[in-house]
């Protein structure tokens, strides 16, 4: 080698160990405010946040992940009709099957990315029920009972290890490296174990199984209702009450109550290939007690460990169990380094450049060895089912989850369903705060007031008046509201279409479809959109629920207006 | 050497791409419900129940209800509306005003839905909907079975058409349209 050539080899390898260090770095956690937002309750800033940020490329893991997200937020924040899309968009990918099926050499030899993401089976499951209670919500019974029933797909069982426990990744990754040693390497065989050494099992997925006799129940096919509700009791017997009340049909509303976050995905194992759900919320039996105003309290249990779920490795994608990747990321890593270091020694250019290729493939394989650790995170950590019988207009219902004081939410304004509609559903996403903290609930989920005119109640008073005019009145204009700001001076001489254009000029949105089919966050929030959440979820109670800060007028004319007031 | 790597990696990637053209979805399309609903228009204009109808005939006003969905797959709000559109746009259907005097009305619940959208205000027009007065009402059930195994899921899906009289409570026409459809690979892959 001639000495001049010696800066541009060193030279190379810099550029070489650089790109090494790029490929091995950590991608972002752009996830991270979400979550934040959602401990604290602030689901329209959660759900807004993700809409805004959207992925659109189907290949990306993002697609599914922010569109899981987004349906599950929206939901929380009691704004089922803006999930559709979402929704529609995960159900296609879900429904879609095998898809990573003829991916399996680029999984292996570059890069797992490269796989259409359609996340963990438990978070495909939560995924699908989600879209079911959103479907309830619209009183769309016959899909839930759909969504429900795809959501009890059949999962695959490695059985349990020579001590009796349920086997996990790392023991199902260790049999798999076995079973491919056994196989001398064949690439016709590998990861044989992983395709072939599981029994095939029913679903246990007890909020799935209760879903669909819930719909069963309102599509009037009780027998089928029934034989899904013993389903979910011979799963869990402490559904066993439960059960017993759905049976009997003394209800009128269901409410679909969760608590917590899911379990976060972290990566473990040799070179971090591997990858489990570690709790965020502690697992444990405690009850949700309802009260209700004037009424008894009563305990429910819990339908649903979120955590339970993505600790079993049946409800586990096992896309990390390719261990073998990481394995030969090191030999190639050694190999490659040896090279390299002979051939700078004996003065070999080619010899030095093919040790660097291998070193830079070594590392692409070790890039992809490590788990990726995207995960839906804004799952709850717990579910809960309450069927009950609401008898009176504007009832108030109290949730606790026993021993969480910070959990409680005072839900107001719920009244029984209109006449020949049915069950009605409401998801209630109960303050979650923070994991080891304690104390009182935040004031608006406790406070069991309505402090604002709500176009879903007949809750106005004698003389009303919009928000954005200073008063408390949010309810969307049309001719019947206008009506009863008659004899109030300059409001009161208002056209239909004059009210209308005062809000636009404002740039206030009145409907979800002036949204492309998603409500922003509501001006009592700060937002733009007068489409309010459903009466009876948390987002209902966060908005109407707490004292707002007066609205900050924006149009000439509205500011004229107040002025003249 | 380096040239052998990089077309190595070509050919590995070009065998990820390969597919085996299997279905990957048992869902029904948007042309199963075009065929469907085109099918179900035939069968209806041919139909013993209209055969010796004719413009002078009593009049049937038919109140088409919203599509029920009883299959394990879900059905949007869009596509049952889609359904429903098909069947009252299509060429027999539209000739039956004149030749058969049918009229076709939207359901009651979208007459419900019309009257409590606080964006129609139907409150000064007390006429509103009263002249829709249905004779008969038409039904659509999608029903469905399907069959999963580890490998493989087959949903065959039945719709069920009805039209009954209101005043007899017998029903003038039913038929149903049949399709299978079949998905490969795991389920959760």
């Amino acid at each position: 080698m001639n000495k001049h050539d010696q800066p541009i080899l060193r030279l190379r390898q810099v550029c070489c160990l650089l790109l090494l260090f790029t490929l091995t770095g950590c991608h972002v956690d752009r996830t991270l405010d979400v979550t934040q937002q959602v401990l604290q309750g602030e689901y329209g800033k959660a759900r807004t946040y993700v809409h805004k940020n959207l992925s659109n490329k189907r290949s990306e893991r993002e697609y599914l992940l922010d569109r899981m997200m987004m349906g599950i937020l929206c939901v929380a924040d009691g704004h089922p009709q803006s999930a559709q899309v979402t929704f529609e968009e995960v159900y296609q990918v879900l429904r879609t099957q095998g898809i990573n099926a003829d991916k399996t050499v680029a999984s292996v030899v570059f890069n797992e990315d490269v796989k259409t993401w359609k996340g963990e089976p438990f978070e495909q499951a939560l995924a699908l029920a989600y879209y079911g209670i959103q479907q309830a919500h619209l009183n769309q019974w016959d899909n839930t009972r759909a969504a429900a029933a795809g959501s009890l797909f059949q999962l695959r069982d490695f059985g349990k290890n020579d001590k009796g426990e349920r086997i996990n990744t790392l023991e199902i990754a260790q049999r798999s490296i076995e079973a491919e040693r056994k196989a001398a390497g064949k690439p016709s065989d590998k990861e044989e174990y992983i395709n072939s050494g599981y029994a095939v099992r029913e679903s246990n997925f007890t909020l799935g199984y209760i879903l669909h006799g819930l719909a069963s129940a309102q599509l009037n096919r009780q027998q089928e209702a029934n034989d899904f509700f013993n389903v979910a009791a011979q799963i869990d017997a402490n559904l066993k009450p439960l059960v017993d009340q759905l049976k009997s049909g003394q209800y009128n509303t269901i409410l679909i109550v969760s608590h917590g976050l899911g379990p976060r995905k972290i990566a473990y194992g040799p070179d971090n290939a591997l990858a489990r759900f570690e709790p965020r919320f502690r697992s444990d039996a405690s009850p949700l007690i309802v009260s209700a105003a004037g009424g008894g309290q009563a305990a429910y249990p819990m339908v649903c460990d979120v955590n339970q779920m993505a600790a079993d490795h049946m409800w586990n994608n096992l896309e990390d169990v390719r261990e073998a990747k990481s394995v030969i990321g090191n030999v190639l890593l050694v190999g490659g380094g040896v090279t390299t270091a002979i051939a700078m020694d004996q003065g070999s250019g080619e010899a030095a450049l093919i040790g660097l290729g291998l070193m830079a493939a070594g590392a692409l394989v070790k890039t992809s060895a490590h788990a990726d650790t995207r995960y839906c995170n804004v799952m709850p950590q717990r579910v809960y089912v309450v069927p009950v019988m609401i008898t009176g207009e504007n009832a108030r219902i109290t949730l606790t989850v026993q021993g969480r004081q910070q959990s409680q939410m005072v839900l107001a304004g719920l009244s029984p369903p209109p006449p020949g509609h049915g069950a009605q559903l409401r998801y209630v996403r109960l303050f979650a705060g923070f994991p080891t903290a304690s104390g009182p609930p935040p004031g608006w989920a406790a406070s069991g007031q309505i402090n604002y005119v709500s176009t879903q109640l007949n809750n106005a008073g004698p003389a009303p008046l919009p928000y954005i005019l200073g008063g408390n009145d949010v309810r969307s204009p049309n001719p019947r509201v206008l009506a009863s700001y008659a004899g109030q001076p300059g409001i009161g001489s208002l056209t239909p279409a004059e009210l209308e254009n005062l809000y636009r000029d404002e740039g206030i949105a009145l409907t979800v479809e002036d949204q492309r089919g998603f409500a922003g966050m509501h001006i009592l929030e700060g937002g733009n959109s007068l489409v309010e959440p459903m009466v009876g979820t948390a987002g209902f109670t966060r908005l109407f629920g707490a004292i707002r800060p007066p609205y900050q007028p924006k149009s000439p004319q509205l500011q004229g207006m107040i002025k003249e007031k | 050497m380096l040239i052998r790597l990089a077309l190595l990696s070509v050919c590995l990637a070009l065998t990820s791409c390969a597919t085996t053209g299997a279905s990957r979805s048992s869902r029904m399309t948007t042309e199963d419900l075009t065929e469907m609903s085109e099918a179900m228009a035939q069968s209806l204009a041919q139909s013993d129940a209209l055969r010796n109808r004719t413009p002078t005939s009593e009049p049937w006003v038919i109140s088409i209800d919203r599509v029920q969905n009883l299959t394990t797959d879900i059905i949007t709000e869009s596509e049952r509306w889609y359904v429903i559109q098909r069947l009252r746009s299509s060429l027999p259907i539209r000739a039956m005003s004149q030749q058969k005097n049918i009229t076709f009305v939207i359901p009651k619940e979208r007459l419900d839905a019309m009257r409590n959208d606080p964006k129609i205000d139907v409150s000064t027009d007390p006429n509103f909907g009263t002249q829709r007065t249905p004779t008969h009402q038409m039904t659509a059930k999608f029903m469905g079975s399907e069959r999963a195994i580890a490998l493989a899921r087959t949903d065959t899906y039945y719709c069920e058409f009805e039209i009954m009289n209101f005043a007899t409570g017998v029903p003038e026409w039913t038929d149903r349209f049949e399709y299978k459809r079949e998905a490969v690979g795991h389920i959760w892959d």
